[in-house]
């Protein structure tokens, strides 16, 4: 290592070092440069920056390897492409790898190697978070969640509060004084989580989930502990504070002695707890995991809840979160609620594995020095949405929701953007 | 509405002598923000649209702000929300949440929305002078 390097730039080098194990360095070591993955990326296709290339993200940190690891990147760094770790490196790190990346996964999907791409970027940026230089909305988003249990900062007693409001508002929506929202209930079979924002500003995708559980006749608990399902340190690439996060809730679910936890409808607070949660805290979990999008479908599929597709008339196509289906797996349940719960859904194209990002995952939501770059690549997106000509977004990510809504007034969509949960409760038959 | 932007025309006035020698006094730190002009006057802003400096907030920026971002011409409803989310703020140095807002003002839910076409944080708190709040908004 070199000696001229700062404190943090060896700190950096160093959690490179300590990261390299075979899933790195096979990954590191197998770009050809066919170029297929620019084709694929949104902010390559909407600026034609060659910066943003995937492939050249990928150069970026397996230059640093190549720099610090290999001996012919050490004796003829230009020729093996071998980067220095100095400013310039530096500033393009955090411009390209937390400025123009969504993590969204489809250069992998496109890769004519199949390179893990976004774990890349992860790493990168777990070495950019070494430095100190996570952006700033990125970063207060993380302490908040670490400091005070929930990424928006709530405080306890307001939590409870909301979900005390929003209990009295659901025993009118369903007309029975015995209708509730459990908080803190011990032996239920069911934890539901919430993104924070739910009960912060957007508390109706709470009361819909509600009022499916009421219908459901279904035994479950929220808690005021520990509800949030995001984990924003899977962005910042910490995986000390994403385990701790991850602790946490597991921590809950025992307190509580439920036996499934399930997850509101986050993409990557889904992709975190379900898939990555288990290897940060290096055990699986007592107990079993599903995403709300799941339960409802499982609702549907087994004459749980009745709904009607004739109560939701206007046109409706449906945005697939990256995290939740190209990167997690859930594909088809949520067609399937749709199908059971709209009488008119039009796919966007493309759709289900190929589908565009938002535009706002990767946590470009939080971080405002990008914003114009989110709007900018959020065009393919706004274009998808307006060729089926629906009326209705339906997506199961409050992420996406807040992208689209964005992208709807930026684009003038003139759409309504809803949960599927929302969807689900327009439809019921109580 | 109007008597407001007469009545406040010399705090307007004040408020653009402020601001300006204050981005004459930092323009070094600043130059490289994003600038949001409206009407002639221009702010400092994030990436975001958020206030950069919310001590510079005032009636008329609030005015500025909701006809930029598509929420219109602002009636007494929409001051109950503002007022009260920038009081709030003060105070605690955080935005509400959405029920104490309904609470303090005697809005229903849905009427949040409809005031505020971008929603509680991208809509409201932004004209309000905020900054941005943490989280997926």
């Amino acid at each position: 290592m070199s000696d001229d390097l700062t404190i943090s730039r060896q700190k950096a080098l160093k959690a490179l070092a300590e990261h390299l194990d075979g899933r790195l360095l096979s990954n590191l070591n197998s770009c050809v440069h066919c170029g297929l993955c620019g084709e694929s990326c949104q902010y390559y296709l909407t600026t034609r920056d060659p910066r943003f290339i995937p492939g050249r993200k990928v150069d970026l940190i397996s230059g640093l390897y190549k720099r610090y690891h290999t001996v012919t990147g050490r004796l003829i760094p230009r020729l093996v492409g071998a980067r220095d770790l100095d400013d310039e490196t530096v500033r393009e790190m955090v411009d390209v790898l937390f400025g123009a990346c969504t993590m969204c996964g489809r250069c992998t999907a496109h890769c004519s190697i199949g390179i893990d791409i976004p774990f890349l970027v992860r790493t990168a940026r777990t070495l950019l978070s070494e430095m100190d230089l996570v952006p700033k909305g990125l970063r207060s988003t993380v302490d908040a969640a670490i400091q005070s249990g929930n990424n928006m900062a709530i405080p306890h007693n307001e939590f409870v509060d909301t979900i005390l409001w929003l209990e009295e508002d659901l025993k009118m929506e369903v007309n029975d004084e015995s209708a509730t929202i459990p908080l803190d209930q011990p032996g239920k079979r069911i934890m539901y989580t919430l993104n924070p924002r739910e009960p912060k500003f957007f508390p109706l995708s709470i009361s819909v989930m509600a009022k499916v559980f009421y219908a459901a006749g279904e035994d479950w608990t929220l808690s005021s502990n520990m509800y949030d399902v995001t984990n924003y340190a899977f962005y910042t690439g910490e995986d000390r504070l994403a385990a701790e996060l991850t602790k946490r809730l597991v921590t809950e679910m025992q307190a509580l002695g439920s036996t499934m936890l399930v997850l509101a409808e986050c993409g990557h607070g889904s992709r975190s707890i379900r898939w990555e949660g288990p290897e940060w805290i290096e055990r699986p979990y007592p107990f079993e995991v599903k995403t709300a999008v799941e339960l409802l479908a499982d609702y549907i599929r087994s004459g749980r809840i009745r709904v009607d597709p004739s109560k939701n008339k206007l046109p409706v196509t449906l945005h697939d979160p990256c995290n939740l289906v190209r990167l997690g797996g859930v594909i088809e349940e949520q067609r399937y609620i749709l199908s059971h719960t709209v009488s008119n859904f039009i796919e966007m194209t493309p759709n289900r594995t190929n589908n565009y990002c938002c535009g706002g995952g990767g946590g470009q939501l939080s971080m405002s020095e990008y914003n114009d770059r989110r709007l900018t690549i959020g065009k393919l997106k706004a274009d998808q949405i307006q060729r089926t000509g629906a009326k209705i977004v339906a997506t199961p990510c409050h992420n996406c929701i807040d992208q689209i809504m964005g992208l709807n007034q930026h684009y003038g969509l003139g759409v309504e953007v809803k949960t599927l949960g929302e969807i689900v409760a327009d439809a019921l038959v109580l | 509405m109007l008597y407001r932007l007469f009545t406040h025309t010399k705090d307007f006035s004040n408020f653009a002598e402020k601001f300006y020698s204050l981005k004459l006094m930092t323009t070094k730190n600043l130059h490289s923000m994003p600038k949001l002009e409206i009407q002639g006057v221009s702010f400092n802003v994030d990436g975001d649209g958020f206030l950069q400096q919310p001590d510079l907030w005032s009636e008329e920026v609030a005015i500025l702000f909701a006809r930029h971002d598509g929420t219109g011409e602002l009636n007494e409803k929409h001051w109950a929300v503002i007022n009260f989310i920038r009081n709030h703020w003060k105070e605690t140095d955080m935005a509400p949440m959405v029920r104490k807002i309904c609470e303090h003002t005697g809005l229903r839910l849905r009427e949040i929305y409809e005031l505020f076409p971008m929603g509680p944080a991208r809509g409201a708190c932004k004209i309000a002078g905020l900054p941005k709040p943490d989280g997926c908004v």
